[in-house]
Parts: C-alpha cells; structure tokens; sequence
C-alpha cells in the first residue's frame, strides 16, 4: 500500500503544475469609427482607429494611439454633404499614448435633419458606414425656477418625454468666483446625483444616463455641494455665488443604446468574461450618434447664498416669486 | 396528443398490462414477504439495503423508506433470508409466509467497520435484478462519510465525481448534468423542491450531509413520478432521528459549526441540526484571495410518528428547513445581497397489509433573493417564489413481481422578479399557475431476463400560457439479461420544464440564479433523451457499466444577451443537444475499494443558428478513487480527477473604445478611451486541462462519554495550478483552489 501511494505521490509531483495557455487568438484586423454629432455646434470631430494585438497580457500597457489617417470621411445630412478634414494633433503631455494622431474635423456642420448618414473609406479601400437618428429636443413641461423651494425637500425638472430609446444625461453646476480674484475667474461646483458618507468622507455619485424625462435632486445635496466650495476657507464672503445651471442631454437611439452598452455593470462578486459590444458601424465598429443639450438656469435666493456666508453675485431670486 | 387521448391512453394502458401481465394476483399457495430494514442503534431506515432468498435466488432492495417487498414466495415454507448492506453486519434469518398473506419482517443489522462483504455483492446482483432503474445513482450516509470532506462534506460536491456530472470550477458546487443547464437540476429533500440550494456564491450546498439518510441521483432518463425539471433529480431522503436513544454531535470546521441533536419523541423521533458560517477566512481561497463578507446559516428539522396501535403501517412525518445567507459590505458603495430558502412539508405514509404503499404529501416551499444596490452602480432585483405541493403516490406490487405506480401532483407556484432588464428598464415580471400532473407507471418485473418499466405524465394544466400544447410526457425504461451478470439497459423519455433562471451562462461566479415561470411569450422547455448502455458483474468483484446517452432540449430559455432596445425581448429560446458515453469500473478487493469512471461528452448550444460549446462541455473526464480501509476506524482514500480543458472564448485584438466617463466635464477621468478586448467565436478555444489530487484521512473514536470523528483533508494535493479565468481587462490569470490542508472534528455525544 505504502509503494502505491508514494507512486501516486511521485505521479502527482511529476505532472506539470502550471500549464501556460494562450488567451489570444490571431488579430482580427478591424477599423473603429467614433463621431458623435454635437447639436449645439457646427464643430463636430470624428476619429478612426484599427483594433491591435498587445505584446503582453495586460492591453492597458499599450501606447500607441492606433488611428488611422488619410480617410475620406463624409457626413450626410438632409441633401447637403459635409466633409471632414484631416488633421494631425499632438498628444496632450499627460496621455498615455507616445504617438500623435489623426482626428477628423469640420465647423460647418448644422444639423437639419432627423436622419444623418456617415461613410468613411479608409486608405486601403475598405468603407465604414453608420446612420444615425436624431433625438428629440428637450423642452421643459416644469421647472422648480427659485431655489430653496417652499414646502418640498427636493427641486424638480421635468421635459417632455422623447422617443421611447432616447436616454438623457442631466449636470447641475453652481458657477462662482472668488472676490479677491483679479481676473474674476468662473469656477464650477458639479452637483452630484447624492453624496454617500463613508469614514466621515462624503463621496459624490456621479449622476448616470436613464430613460426617466425628469430629474429630482434633494435640497440636501445642493446644500453639501455648497458647503464643500470653501470647505476648509474661513473667508466665506469671498466667494461669490452667481447660481444653479442645469444642463440635459438627450442622446439619440444609437447613442442611447451604446450608452446602456457600456455601463452594464456585474456586481461586485460575479465575474463575467463576456460584455455586450454595440456598434452601429457597418463593416467595423465604434459608433456614430447624435446628441442634443438644452439648458436651465435657476436661481438661488440671496437669503440662501448668505445663510453659508456667500455673497450674492446676481439679483435676488426672491423678486421672481 | 390531446389532453384526453393522453389520459385514455394511459389508462387503457395499465388495464391491458394489468390484464396481461397480471395472472396471478391473489395465489394461495404463495404468501408476500415485506421487509422493513433499519439500523440497529439508531432505528433509521437503511434505503438500499438488499435482501434476497438464498433457497429461491429472488431477492429486492430496500427502497428509500427502507422498505422491500418479495411477492410469490412459497408459504408455510422456511426460508432463509440475508439481508446485507454497505458498512453493516449481513444478517441472516429464517423466514416463513403464509399463503395469500402478507408476512411483515422488521430487520435490524449492526453497523460494522468492515465496509463490504462478499455477501453484499452476491446479494446486490441478485435483488438487482428486479431493478430497471437506468442513469441512477444511490448514496448513502455511509458513502458521504467516505468521500474526500475536503473543507467539509457536501452532498453536491460529492455527486461530481460521478460520470456524466461536471462543474465548471472548483469554486461553485453547482452542477451540470450531461449537457444541461443548472437550472435543469431538481433538488428534492423529503419531495419537498429545494430552488436555491447553494450557500455563499455556491461554494456550498444547503444541505447538511449529516441529516442525509440516502440521496438517489438520477442523470436522465427517470421515471413518470418525476417532473418539472429537463436534466436530473437529486432525490435526497433525510433522517427520521434516533428512536432508541437521545443524541447531539457538534463540529466544526475552518468554515462553519454544526450542532446536531436527535432522539425519540413518543412514538417516533425527532432531528434537529444546524449550521452557521464562523470565518470568511477560508473563503478567500475560492475566490482569487477576496474577502467576501458571507454570513450564511441553516436549520433542518423533522419529526415523525408512528403508532401501530392509532393506524398500522402507518407513518406520519412533518419537515422543514430554512437556509438563509447575507452578503452585507459596510461599504454603502458595495451593493448587499440576501437569499433565503424555506421549507415544509407534512407526509403521511402508509403500508397496508396488502402489497399496497401509499404516501400523501404537502409542502410550502420558497425562495427570495435580493440584491440591495446602496449607492453602487449594481441594479436593484427582488426574486420571489412560492410553491405550494400536494402529491398523492399509490404503488402496488402484484403477485408475480409486476408493479404500478399511479399519482397525482399539483403544484401551485408564483414567481416575481424586479429587475432592470438589459436596455436599462425596471421590469416586474409576475406569473403564477398551478400544474396539475397525473402519472402512471407499470414495471414489468415478473421475467428474470427482461424487465420493463412505461409510464407517462399528463399535465392537466400548465404553469405558462404557452405549455398546453405538450401535455404528455412519456417516459420509459427497459432492462435484458441475456446471460448472468450482464445486462443491458435502455431508456427514452420526454420531459419538460416551465421554470427558468436569468442566470447569464459567461458568469463564471455569480450570487444566486433568480427564477421564473417562462415569459408567455416563450413556449415551454422540453428534451428528449435516448439511453442505452450495460451492467457487467464480473469475479464478484467488479461492476462494469457502460452508457451511452443522446438529449435534445427544444425551446431552452435564456437571457437576450443582444437585447439593446426597449422592444427586444429580455428572453429568447436556444436549442441543446448533447451526447456522449459515460463508463464506470468499481473493484472491490477487501480493504481496498476503486472506483473510476471516464466520460466522453460533447453539448452544443445554438441560438440565432450559432452552434457553439457551452461553458460546461467537457470532452473528457476521468476520475479515479481508491479507499482503504485501514483497520480499527481508520480509513483514508485518493481521488484524482482529469478533466480536458473547459472551452473559452479567446480574444483576437484590442481596440481603444470610448466610455464617455467625462460627459461633462466635472466627472471621470481625462481619457474616455479604455482598451477593450473583441471575442472570437465564442468558446472556441480550450483551457489547459484540469487535475487534481484529493486525500483524506479519517479516524474514529471513543473517549466516555463522546464518540470523535476526526479528519484531515488534503485537496490540490500537487498544487497544480488550474486556471479558472483569465481577465481581459487586466491580462491577470486567475486559478482555481491552490494545495488546501484542512481538519474537521465532530464530537458526538
């Protein structure tokens, strides 16, 4: 019995322990498209890129940036035609990447169709096409105007519901300066979705793309927000509060789509090797898609600002009520 | 076919085997003997124990209740009796019927420490004869003890060795079953549907090994008496307590204390056991060295009585369980999770004084999973289900060994899931039906050379709207011995499922599987399987068996992993098929005991006429096992097991994609490109094989007034280094459990 086992023992320490394998298949050669179309601008920007192999196994170790230059990238929208330009750019000093690249470029672009149409034919002859919708426009039903609001603990805005696909991204900012600032620079606090408390820290939470046609923020996060602008500065005076801006993004259908895309997330324990990739892009990848932005200001009133020691930078909010 | 024309063939069925086969059903000169086999010490039953007529060359197996029936046995005769079963003494004893009666025997047998005799295997090949099971495994108690504990005994961990059973990683103890999805798996404890039975991201299964009296598994191919489910049946009978004396042990492991305490009770007995999580500690080893912060418990209980002075042959039994985890991270930025299984169930069963047993069933049993986000990015789910069960089984045995086996099941089950579905959007989706099942079954057992077991389901009513058009499910299973010790088996049967999971099949961890009655817009699961195969008894010694198996699933639910818009479905529909050749070689040369089985498997799936591997298709699987038995309770055995490499989907390039992270400009990072990894053919390619060393030593002994069950397991023994998963976002190779030593102590009182 005892030779039995100590030849199991010896066949077991024989085999090889670790085995390599080899995660990576043949390269699939593949061209990326990315424009996203801006309402707001006539300047819109697009960029190509080609898919790589990595020399190692960790793909955050490449730099090099793998665009592709010298496409013809035309935009189509309603019967005019745009094309974009070819540029080369260097790499701001903090990116990752070594190489400059190519980024495609027109300010001449309006859009006046609901319905746009991309094509790009690279270099070597292979052609890249997406269509794109156009979201609807975000009109305001209802607007909380004056801030705080009376007899609530929270402020409301609500637009009108879009196209069943059409996501909406919303960003609260509060724009101030600093009174001892000779240039008067502008500075933005963001007002985050809700604030966790974690270890006496408060961390904002970012607010995320949803289908809902409205957003709802609590007083209680404005009033962190506004606390945390001169958080550890005894001189509260010197800061001067101008007020609230409220910005909504409407994205289109593809947009929208590739947004829900990306920000499926497991949970913190379940381990999943596989992640939808949605594109648009005929014969490659990437994206192309609209977006809209529409903006609401609203205003604090100057019992408000004073009350955390700020100094009022625009007409009182009260005489709107 | 038709509801009615089901029906009408069913039973026109039975009355014409009935006619047929049924010469002989009260013969004068002929008495029945019935036998009730339990364990001297504690009064427990002993499921599949075998008992056989030396002067008649007839014998039976004890079923689960440990109960055997052997008809046609010459009255006002003596005959000798052996009754043997594994790790007992065989007893032998002289029996005598009276013509046209039913003679009871209560049979008590010694527990010994010498785990097989030679009778056994004479007797086993002789009772086996009347069996035309096919594709079923029996474990007792005893066998769970022998098996490697590894960090504690488990029953879904022990079922992986078996041919045909595979598991995707060390880590999770779920399972799958010749080609089947794990939701394919009926779990029953005392015929009570267990839906969640894994503790803690399923390391573990919820059942305590120790309440276990015996488990019946069944790969395919089982009888009418099962349904609901497409792949197989674990069938696990709890203990009824000691009736003689009171009890406890307690144990503990790296993992968990365990207490258990039975005893008698009036006329019956009672069990109760329990168990809770002490340390995450050991936990890290499963999972890539993350603390996980599970806290799980579990308690079972049952209680029987049984009076032959109040109702003569009769049992009644109540049992329940509740197994409840939590996952809760301080952090309000780590969602939290909780699942909890309950159950209950109330029996009442009854052996007349003819060959008639009865049992009458019912059972609550529940489920409800959630995930709570707090302030991650994870999405809120909220899982409930609700099952309520009658059950009614008659079975008869007539004269000349024939069997019928009639019943009628009604479920009542609702399910709701909240989750926010693939696009985005919160959806609710609440069902709920009642399924209303008659079966029947007849075994044609009266030949020694030919055996034959048909029977069918009818669903009378249907859980989903889309389920009436397939109302019958036929099942049968045959068995020919064309000359002593081999036999050939074959079975075919039709099943069927309307319960789903939104499990994802690339998670290759995941918390809990949420379950639903299938969406009306899907029609039911069905499979069909085909087995063939044979049993050989060579020497006395060795059990050769051989399978072959062919299952095809129509229909099979899963989640919509290309739903993108609002209108795409959250499920779509995928065909499977699987099949493949299962062999198992068992030689048992006293003190030693090798058991080993190879497996040859091929399962596709195809959805939108994309054929591939699922994640859980191994080609080859070898597994070998030796136990020795070393004298004076001591005991020690090796499991190696092999398995070809499990299939992934390589990656065949990077592209730089965008994530938008910096929208506006107050949130994320300055780059919003992140590299991103494009799959090739999906599970394509092959992992490295796996392999993997398990040993155990077991000591058992007695300091007054305790009785100690001490071991030390070894898994990984050669530390070999199976891959579990490689992360594309990372580059980072993740393995499975690394070289483990562990130690249990239980101590009974």
């Amino acid at each position: 019995m005892k030779k039995s086992f100590l030849i199991i023992l010896l066949f077991g320490l024989l085999v090889s322990c670790k085995e390599n394998f080899e995660p990576f298949g043949d390269l699939k050669d593949k061209y990326v498209l990315n424009c996203v179309i801006k309402g707001d601008t006539t300047f819109q920007i697009a960029s190509i890129t080609r898919t790589y192999a990595n020399d190692n196994y960790n793909p955050y170790s490449n730099t090099t940036d793998h665009n592709v230059g010298g496409a013809l990238i035309r935009i189509w929208n309603g019967d005019s035609v745009v094309v974009l330009r070819d540029s080369i750019l260097d790499k701001p000093a903090n990116s990752k990447y070594q190489n400059p690249y190519h980024l495609y470029y027109t300010n001449k672009f309006k859009l006046v169709s609901s319905t746009i149409q991309i094509e790009a034919i690279l270099p070597n002859g292979v052609r890249l096409t997406g269509e794109a919708t156009v979201p609807n426009e975000v009109k305001f039903n209802y607007t909380d105007k004056v801030y705080p609001p009376v007899s609530k603990s929270f402020v409301e805005f609500i637009w009108n519901p879009g196209v069943l696909d059409n996501a909406y991204l919303t960003q609260v900012s509060i724009y101030y300066y600093k009174a001892d600032d000779p240039k008067k620079t502008v500075q933005i606090a963001y007002v985050p979705a809700s604030y966790i408390n974690q270890g006496g820290v408060d961390f904002p939470i970012a607010p995320k793309p949803n289908n809902a046609n409205k957003l709802v923020i609590d007083v209680a996060t404005i009033n962190k927000t506004m606390e945390l602008i001169s958080a550890g500065d005894p001189n509260k005076a010197n800061y001067v509060i101008l007020g609230p801006f409220l910005e909504v993004v409407s994205f289109g259908k593809s947009l929208s789509t590739y947004f829900n895309s990306i920000t499926r997330t497991n949970d913190a324990y379940t381990v999943n090797l596989s992640e939808i990739d949605y594109s648009n892009i005929s014969n490659g990848l990437g994206v192309f898609g609209v977006y809209l932005k529409n903006y609401q200001p609203f205003t604090f009133t100057h019992a408000f600002i004073k009350s955390f020691g700020y100094t009022p930078g625009l007409a009182d909010a009260q005489a709107y009520l | 076919m038709g509801k009615d024309t089901g029906l009408k063939f069913l039973f026109l069925s039975f009355l014409i085997l009935s006619l047929f086969c049924n010469k002989n059903l009260i013969a004068q000169e002929t008495g029945i003997l019935r036998g009730l086999v339990t364990d001297s010490t504690t009064s427990e039953a002993l499921a599949f124990s075998s008992a056989y007529i030396k002067e008649l060359q007839i014998g039976a197996n004890t079923d689960m209740r440990g109960y055997f029936l052997i008809t046609s046995v010459p009255a006002n005769k003596n005959f000798t009796l052996i009754v043997s079963y594994l790790g007992y003494q065989t007893r032998t004893m002289t029996i005598r019927t009276q013509p046209g009666k039913m003679s009871h025997y209560d049979i008590q047998l010694l527990s010994s420490d010498i785990h097989m005799k030679t009778i056994e295997s004479r007797g086993t090949r002789i009772s086996g004869t009347s069996d035309s099971k096919i594709s079923v495994d029996r474990i007792s108690a005893k066998q769970l003890e022998t098996t490697p504990k590894g960090i504690e005994s488990d029953v879904f961990r022990t079922i992986k060795y078996l041919p045909g059973v595979t598991a995707t990683s060390d880590v999770s103890a779920r399972y799958y079953v010749r080609g089947g999805t794990s939701n394919q798996n009926l779990v029953l404890v005392d015929g009570i549907t267990i839906y969640n039975p894994f503790h803690a991201l399923g390391l573990f299964s919820v059942v305590d090994p120790d309440i276990v009296n015996s488990i019946e598994f069944f790969k395919g191919g089982f009888g009418a008496q099962f349904g609901g489910r497409l792949s197989s049946v674990m069938n696990i009978v709890t203990k009824d307590g000691n009736k003689n004396d009171f009890s406890s042990k307690f144990s503990a492991s790296l993992l968990s204390g365990k207490f258990l305490v039975e005893g008698p009770m009036g006329k019956g007995s009672f069990i109760i056991a329990g168990r809770k999580s002490l340390s995450n500690s050991i936990t890290k080893k499963f999972l890539n060295d993350e603390t996980v912060p599970i806290d799980f418990n579990d308690l079972s209980f049952k209680a029987n009585y049984s009076d032959p002075d109040f109702l003569s042959g009769s049992k009644f039994s109540v049992s329940g369980f509740s197994s409840m985890d939590n996952i809760n991270n301080s952090d309000p930025r780590v969602e939290d999770y909780k699942w909890q299984t309950r159950a209950f169930g109330f029996k009442w069963f009854q052996a007349s004084d003819s060959p008639l047993f009865f049992e009458l069933g019912v059972s609550v049993s529940t489920f409800r999973g959630q995930t709570i986000p707090k302030f991650s990015n994870k999405t809120p789910l909220d899982n409930k289900v609700n099952d309520l069960g009658l059950q009614m089984d008659f079975t008869y045995m007539f004269d000349n060994r024939n069997e019928i086996n009639v019943g009628m099941h009604v479920k009542q089950i609702a399910t709701e899931l909240l989750f926010v579905n693939a696009s985005g959007s919160k959806v609710n989706y609440n069902n709920s039906g009642a399924n209303i099942v008659l079966y029947g079954k007849y075994k044609l057992a009266e030949f020694d050379f030919f055996k034959l077991d048909v029977g069918t389901r009818v669903n009378l009513t249907a859980l989903s709207r889309n389920a009436s058009k397939k109302s019958l499910e036929p099942r049968m299973n045959l068995t020919f011995t064309p000359f002593k010790d081999f036999t050939v088996k074959g079975s075919y049967g039709l099943f069927q499922q309307e319960l789903t999971t939104i499990g994802d099949e690339n998670e290759v961890i995941n918390i809990f599987e949420p379950w639903l009655v299938v969406p009306d817009y899907l029609p039911p699961t069905t499979a069909t399987h085909a087995i063939v195969g044979f049993d050989y008894l060579l020497f006395n010694s060795t059990n050769i068996g051989l399978e072959f198996y062919y299952k095809k699933t129509d229909n099979l639910p899963i989640v919509n992993q290309q739903k993108v818009a609002l209108t795409d479905n959250d499920f779509t529909t995928a065909i499977a098929e699987a099949y493949g050749m299962e062999s198992s070689l068992r030689i048992h040369l006293d003190p030693v005991t090798v058991t080993s089985s190879y497996t040859l498997a091929y399962a596709y799936k195809t959805i939108d006429n994309l054929r591939y591997y699922p994640k859980y298709d191994i080609r080859h699987n070898f597994n070998i096992s030796l136990e020795f038995d070393l004298g004076v309770e001591w005991n020690t055995g090796l499991v190696w097991t092999f398995n070809t490499g499990l299939p992934f989907t390589q990656i065949v390039g990077f592209y730089d994609k965008y994530y938008f992270d910096n929208f506006f400009a107050g949130w994320g990072n300055a780059e919003p490109r992140r590299p991103y990894g494009i799959l090739g053919v999906q599970n394509l390619s092959r992992l490295p094989a796996y392999h993997r060393l398990d040993f155990t030593i077991s000591k058992k002994f007695r300091l007054h007034p305790f009785n100690f069950d001490m071991s030390v397991s070894i898994l990984n023994l050669y530390n070999r280094q199976n891959i579990f998963y490689f992360k594309r976002e990372t580059g980072e190779r993740v393995n499975m459990l690394p070289f483990l030593p562990s130690a249990t102590l239980r101590v009974e009182l």
